[in-house]
């Protein structure tokens, strides 16, 4: 009879230890999902060239097997949904522009003096020949919004303390992407960089950022490149030459007879 | 010769009943002319749409184009390629393809522009004369484009509305240009309704900045000559490229047209048996009345081999007669429809096979088998369907005859 008790006992025993070390195992999960760490540095890269306003010179150079180009551009923002971009060089296409007002986004175009609306059709293609699409410009910022993050890995990788986050995007967020994984340095929270992976989970570009520096006493990666995995010899690449923060932009600028001047 | 005497004069004697049986020969004999001639007519102007709309009998590419298509995979120097298939008695024409985005007002719609050589192209095929509205390009008017009809009906733009158009040049720029619409088309195909935006060739080489070089060349082979064979000639001008004929470029459709003939035959065949039936009919009709007098011929002592001669010859001569009438109507209204044909306009806006546009004025085709066939088909017919009735009369007891009712 006590054999059997004592039997019993380390039966129950071992049940006790083997939940507990399944519920140990879960843990780390079930504390990832509703990770507030990974919402705050998710806001803080969307927050990244966030101010109230900026103003900012930029050079993209896209290259494809086919050409290369580098165009120089001027770009306001302000708040979240206003931008405004325009083509300073080259001479050949100056003035093209693009306007984004909330969900909104139109590109004028000088030579036929007219503003084109980007409809839906039209967001997975090429913004001003990049590799950038024009989803990405009417989205920008708002990966806290479409997407849950995790923490899923953290600690030093390559030799530097980094914080990766999976992105899934959330259930009825308008994306095209299967998940996003961004990587973080782990002292300051900078981009280091973003892959996405589309809707098979197959790689596919790669944004990388660089060069970080201050200005208006934040600090920004002022070089961006982006690169399609299917094509290994293709990239565009965006360097900040001017950033300003908080700058007075007049009322009424972020419209359609703006893009004319 | 007495035989045939008779026989006339039985016909004329009951001239009502041989009026309507010649009649309805006549008349089954020119609606199968006109029948014929309206299938050989479908069949043909499918093959002629599918290929001289836009398609041509030959198309050469880049290798590697139609798989995968792109404003870099080129033909170079198409003008000497076309040069020299003309030198060689082809009708050929260049095109340059892009794609991009073309917007009238707050409309816009991805299209592929289609830049031609206005003048190869008519040499060439028959599309510029395909217009809905407006006019075809000219050289002279580099602004000027013609829109497929689904896109002009997406953009709701008319002749002479303006429209943006934007992509990127073939050097990396953005290309932008404002156009004016020339014309528009009527149905050709799936692509080209839903995203044709043609321009002239130097318009599509500025716009794209693409100095030189062309995506495609299509070919028309000469009405002469079959495409079999031309095609080793063709390839022969185009080495090192992808030749292509119309049968490898759209298969099903050359599918269907094989097959239309097998198609045909069933509904030949049950229009004919309807045919068959009238004739049968009248034919034991003029013999079944006529019962009472066999039986008196027969006891007069003609043979049955008389009597049977007899009613062949009745049956021929008025076969004869109908074989005149029909010839007479059927003939000149096949020819007449295939001048103007049928116009299906009022029931369809437009029809589309295997994405190629079919012709809503349906013509006919005459040729001589699709008369002669007829004709010999009511002879054969007119002799199987008198063959019972003239057996039955041959065969009659005179008695049994004469007391029949």
């Amino acid at each position: 009879m006590r054999k059997l008790f004592y039997k019993n006992m380390v039966q129950i025993w071992t049940f006790v230890f083997v939940i507990f070390f399944i519920v140990s195992l879960l843990a780390p999960i079930t504390s990832q999902t509703a990770d507030p760490d990974a919402h705050a540095i998710l806001k803080k890269i969307d927050d990244l060239w966030r101010g109230t306003s900026s103003k900012a010179i930029l050079t993209m150079k896209v290259k494809t097997i086919h050409w290369e180009r580098t165009l120089t551009m001027e770009a306001w923002s302000q708040g979240t949904d206003k931008t405004l971009v325009k083509v300073i060089k080259p001479l050949k296409e100056r003035g093209t522009a693009t306007l984004k007002v909330k969900n909104e986004a139109y590109n004028y175009l000088p030579k036929t003096d007219r503003a084109i609306k980007l409809t839906a059709a039209m967001m997975l293609g090429s913004w001003m020949g990049s590799h950038f699409t024009n989803d990405d410009l009417v989205k920008e910022s708002r990966m806290s919004e479409d997407y849950d993050p995790s923490i899923s890995f953290s600690g030093k990788r390559e030799g530097a303390d980094i914080i990766e986050l999976t992105l899934t995007p959330k259930p009825e967020a308008p994306v095209v992407w299967g998940k996003l994984i961004v990587i973080v340095h782990a002292n300051d929270l900078q981009p280091i960089r973003i892959t996405y992976y589309d809707e098979d989970m197959i790689k596919a570009r790669e944004m990388t950022f660089s060069d970080y520096k201050l200005a208006s006493g934040r600090m920004v990666p002022m070089r961006m490149i982006m690169r399609p995995t299917d094509k290994p010899k293709e990239f565009t690449e965006i360097i900040y030459n001017e950033l300003i923060f908080d700058v007075a932009i007049p009322e009424g600028f972020f419209s359609l007879a703006q893009l004319r001047h | 010769m007495k035989i045939w005497r008779m026989a006339f004069r039985n016909i004329l004697r009951m001239k009502r009943r041989s009026l309507i049986t010649t009649l309805a020969m006549a008349f089954a004999l020119g609606i199968m002319i006109v029948y014929s001639c309206l299938m050989d007519g479908l069949v043909h102007d499918m093959e002629k749409n599918a290929t001289m709309l836009e398609m041509g009998h030959v198309q050469i590419h880049a290798p590697g184009y139609l798989e995968s298509p792109s404003i870099y995979k080129r033909i170079e120097d198409p003008e000497s390629l076309v040069a020299s298939l003309q030198n060689a008695g082809f009708h050929a024409s260049y095109r340059l393809f892009a794609s991009g985005l073309a917007a009238r007002g707050n409309a816009s719609a991805g299209v592929q522009f289609r830049g031609v050589d206005p003048t190869l192209e008519s040499d060439t095929t028959r599309l510029p004369h395909h217009l809905l509205e407006g006019k075809w390009l000219d050289e002279k008017e580099p602004k000027n484009v013609v829109l497929g009809k689904r896109l002009a009906q997406t953009l709701s733009a008319k002749v002479s509305d303006e429209i943006v158009v934007v992509s990127q040049a073939s050097d990396g720029s953005i290309a932008n240009e404002l156009y004016i619409v020339a014309g528009i088309l009527k149905s050709v195909g799936e692509i080209v309704d839903r995203s044709g935006l043609f321009m002239t060739v130097s318009a599509f080489r500025e716009l794209m900045v693409m100095p030189e070089g062309s995506h495609e060349i299509v070919i028309a082979v000469p009405p002469e000559q079959e495409l079999q064979d031309a095609l080793p000639a063709i390839k022969k001008i185009a080495q090192g490229l992808d030749v292509k004929t119309w049968e490898q470029l759209n298969p099903a459709l050359a599918e269907m047209i094989n097959s239309a003939d097998a198609f045909l035959i069933p509904l030949i065949v049950i229009t004919y048996m309807a045919i068959a039936i009238v004739i049968l009919n009248a034919m034991l009709m003029a013999v079944f009345e006529r019962i009472h007098e066999y039986g008196v011929m027969k006891a007069l002592g003609v043979g049955p081999f008389s009597v049977f001669r007899l009613v062949l010859i009745e049956a021929f001569i008025m076969t004869h007669g109908a074989a005149i009438l029909g010839l007479a109507t059927g003939v000149p209204l096949a020819f007449y429809l295939e001048t103007h044909g049928i116009d299906l306009g009022i029931f369809a806006q437009g029809a589309t096979i295997s994405g190629v546009a079919i012709d809503l004025v349906w013509r006919s085709l005459v040729s001589v088998s699709s008369i002669l066939m007829p004709l010999i088909f009511l002879y054969i017919l007119v002799l199987l369907g008198t063959m019972y009735p003239a057996i039955k009369a041959a065969r009659l007891k005179p008695v049994d005859a004469i007391h029949h009712h």
